[in-house]
């Protein structure tokens, strides 16, 4: 800390005493935080102890040490979670600050060595027979108790996830984009589901300030299958008329995000929406081009990126400048 | 040299040292907005997603506006001129940008550094991808020179930290194929000199990084400390030595006692993280720290390559277990802050926008942990009941 920095500020006036007080006692007594190193361990350990078991199960399965480990497992998952339950804060419908990252992560090893508990006791002994729906349904159940209970995200996208298991689909933008499920239309049907109840979710969470910082999570996600699954809607069905609805889908989210967005000032789902549309925009563009019938569309191709993208720019700076202004 | 007006860099360091000290909670809001307004910055600098954005558009920008007139001019395009030209173009729209328009980490500038001086890069490559003739070791030690030179140039007058992270990796490129050129002698001892000079690097990048005339350049300073602790540590690793060694010398050892001097190279390849984190612990740094860290997971693997202890899934729950256990240890240590040390966050406002990328990564890396699979005789898929098809 720069502390002849501080006293140049205050003898120019423009510090308090007592802010200039605490920056003294600040200087004298200097602390350094390991927050973030704590942090990354527990994170690595939860990690590793978990996916560890992962494996371990699944090696011994049809071994007599199975059951062990089963008891391991359980164990483990109740002493998480009679550790969190003795720690907790009273549930509030606004954000409760957890007691320490310790807690956070003890509650996340928790919740995963209850769904490998589960996992493995549907594979093993088929508790649940052929009811597959009812399998994943109670650890997303479970999962969004605890989100809300202990006001955990980490544990809410977990269960979001889970939800798109119990749909039958995956949930993460990265797994989305790599299972090339786009040109299934009865899974492009499930995925717009699913992004209209996790859209009207995030709203309603707001609307009703029911834990409204969970309106991220499930904003996030909902945004991102949303546009993908109406994008690959629209070129699922490109050569039909029934396309037009699919655009005209895109349009409809990318302009209540786009209002959302400016109203919450939240660059991240403006960033998103500007993309998507830029996206959308140009292979309508190159739809266009594609029909000419001469030579000159690669050039106008060409201009039009430049000049589209030079303009998205100025947009950008712009809207950047306003939303800051306002 | 720098290329910023230095009276707005001095405010900008003033208002980022008040601001951090606003999250600290050592100053209030009053403070800091007199203290912005005593000394404004005129740099146009958004946030990261902005950022992000405008970093995107202006690639695509250059690319397309390239495409087109490469297009019109296609008989010129297949000389080193032409993108030497295109080059000097992109660099003059970079110095316009911050000039004119006081870019400063905008996301335009940080395209343009990139893109022009891949321009440049190119125009040097460009004559001799036809000259097979040229022998292999000078051509690439010429590389390395331009990349270092560029390197230099864009961290002198940009203060951009990758710029500079690049500039030391040529850096370091260029000595170690310099050294290894004067025979077996060199060959033999380039691990010592890669030592000596990354230890040379890192105390020259502490000790300026105290001087005042180094005040515009912390963040690439930085940058080289970091490296430049991770190639300390690479040089003298066992794994990272052994298979150098059996790429100059073309033999195939892998025997965990094979090499010249072992224990020396066993003792640094092990011991090492610890000592940074004791260092980095002594000294509070954090730079040090985090590397000792990050190099422990480096030792672990070494060691797992040559000794084989205990099944993989065994070691992963063990040191999971350990790691939770030390991090338990810690926080009860440190329940009150003791030498200076705390675990609490002490700069409570690094939320971006309402972001918490901390669920999200646990979402992304966590999502595919063991779930109840749907078909009991489907085979090994147990984990990753993900992406599998409907009901």
């Amino acid at each position: 800390m720069n502390f002849d920095l501080y006293k140049k500020l205050h003898e120019e006036g423009l510090i308090s005493d007592t802010s200039l007080e605490k920056v003294k006692e600040r200087h004298d007594h200097p602390l350094f935080s390991v927050h973030w190193e704590l942090k990354t361990l527990l994170y690595l350990g939860v990690m590793l102890l978990s996916s560890g078991l992962g494996i371990l199960i699944y090696k011994n399965i049809d071994t007599i040490g199975h059951q062990v480990i089963l008891l391991m497992i359980a164990l483990l998952s109740a002493s998480c979670f009679f550790y969190c339950f003795k720690r907790k804060k009273p549930f509030d419908k606004e954000k409760v600050k957890s007691p320490d990252s310790f807690f956070d992560y003890i509650l996340l090893l928790g919740c995963l060595s209850f769904v490998s508990f589960l996992g493995y006791l549907q594979f093993q002994y088929t508790v649940f027979g052929d009811h597959y729906g009812l399998a994943t349904l109670i650890p997303m159940l479970v999962l969004f108790y605890v989100a809300y209970q202990f006001d955990h995200q980490g544990i809410l996208g977990l269960a979001i996830t889970n939800m798109a298991i119990y749909m039958g689909v995956a949930a993460t933008p990265k797994a989305l984009l790599t299972a090339g499920t786009y040109d299934d239309p009865s899974l492009i049907t499930v995925y717009l589901l699913l992004a209209i109840i996790l859209l009207s979710v995030a709203f309603l969470s707001e609307r009703y300030n029911f834990k409204k910082h969970f309106k991220f999570n499930y904003l996030h996600f909902g945004v991102h299958i949303g546009f993908i699954s109406l994008l690959s809607g629209y070129f699922f069905h490109y050569d039909q008329p029934s396309c037009l609805l699919w655009l005209l889908g895109v349009f409809v989210l990318a302009f209540l995000l786009y209002m959302d967005a400016v109203k919450n000032k939240s660059f991240y789902f403006l960033l998103l929406t500007v993309l998507y549309s830029y996206f959308t925009i140009s292979s309508l563009v190159i739809r266009g081009l594609d029909s000419m019938r001469d030579n000159d569309n690669i050039i106008f191709g060409f201009l039009y990126f430049t000049l589209s993208s030079i303009g998205l720019v100025i947009f950008l700076i712009r809207l950047n400048k306003k939303i800051k202004g306002a | 040299m720098i290329i910023y007006d230095k009276t707005n860099l001095d405010n900008l360091i003033i208002q980022q040292q008040t601001s951090n000290a606003v999250h600290m909670n050592i100053l209030d809001n009053d403070d800091f907005k007199k203290v912005s307004a005593a000394y404004p910055v005129s740099f146009y600098t958004p946030n990261i997603f902005i950022r992000s954005g405008l970093f995107i558009l202006t690639c695509i920008t250059v690319s397309f506006s390239v495409g087109l007139i490469t297009l019109m001019l296609s008989n010129l395009a297949d000389t080193w001129g032409y993108i030497l030209t295109l080059g000097i173009i992109s660099y003059a729209a970079l110095e316009f940008v911050v000039k004119t328009n006081k870019h400063y980490r905008s996301g335009i500038d940080d395209a343009l550094i990139w893109i022009s001086a891949g321009f440049f890069l190119t125009a040097y490559l460009w004559p001799t991808f036809s000259h097979s003739t040229i022998d292999d070791t000078s051509y690439f030690l010429s590389v390395a020179g331009v990349v270092f030179i560029l390197g230099l140039y864009y961290t002198l007058r940009f203060s951009d930290a990758l710029a500079a992270a690049v500039c030391f990796l040529a850096f370091l490129a260029f000595i170690a194929m310099e050294w290894n050129r004067i025979g077996a002698f060199g060959s033999a001892t380039l691990p010592f000199l890669l030592i000596v000079v990354s230890f040379a690097s890192w105390l020259f990048a502490r000790i300026a990084g105290k001087s005042a005339k180094a005040i515009y350049y912390l963040s690439c300073l930085d940058v080289v400390q970091i490296i430049s602790l991770l190639t300390l540590y690479l040089a003298g690793n066992y794994f990272v030595v052994q298979n150098l060694g059996n790429m100059l010398f073309d033999t195939s050892e892998d025997g965990p006692g094979s090499l010249p001097f072992a224990p020396f190279f066993w003792i640094w390849s092990v011991l090492l993280p610890f000592v940074y984190i004791g260092w980095g612990l002594k000294k509070k740094d954090v730079i040090m720290l985090r590397a000792g860290m990050l190099l422990i997971a480096a030792a672990v693997f070494t060691f797992k390559i040559y000794y084989h202890v205990a099944p993989i899934e065994v070691t992963l729950a063990l040191g999971g277990a350990a790691f939770l256990a030390i991090s338990y240890m810690i926080r009860r240590y440190l329940k009150i802050p003791k030498h200076g040390f705390t675990y609490e966050d002490l700069n409570e406002n690094h939320m971006l926008d309402k972001i918490n990328v901390e669920s999200l990564l646990i979402t992304e890396t966590f999502s595919d942990s063991p779930a109840p699979t749907e078909n009991r005789f489907g085979g090994g898929d147990f984990g990753g009941g993900g992406s599998s098809s409907g009901f």
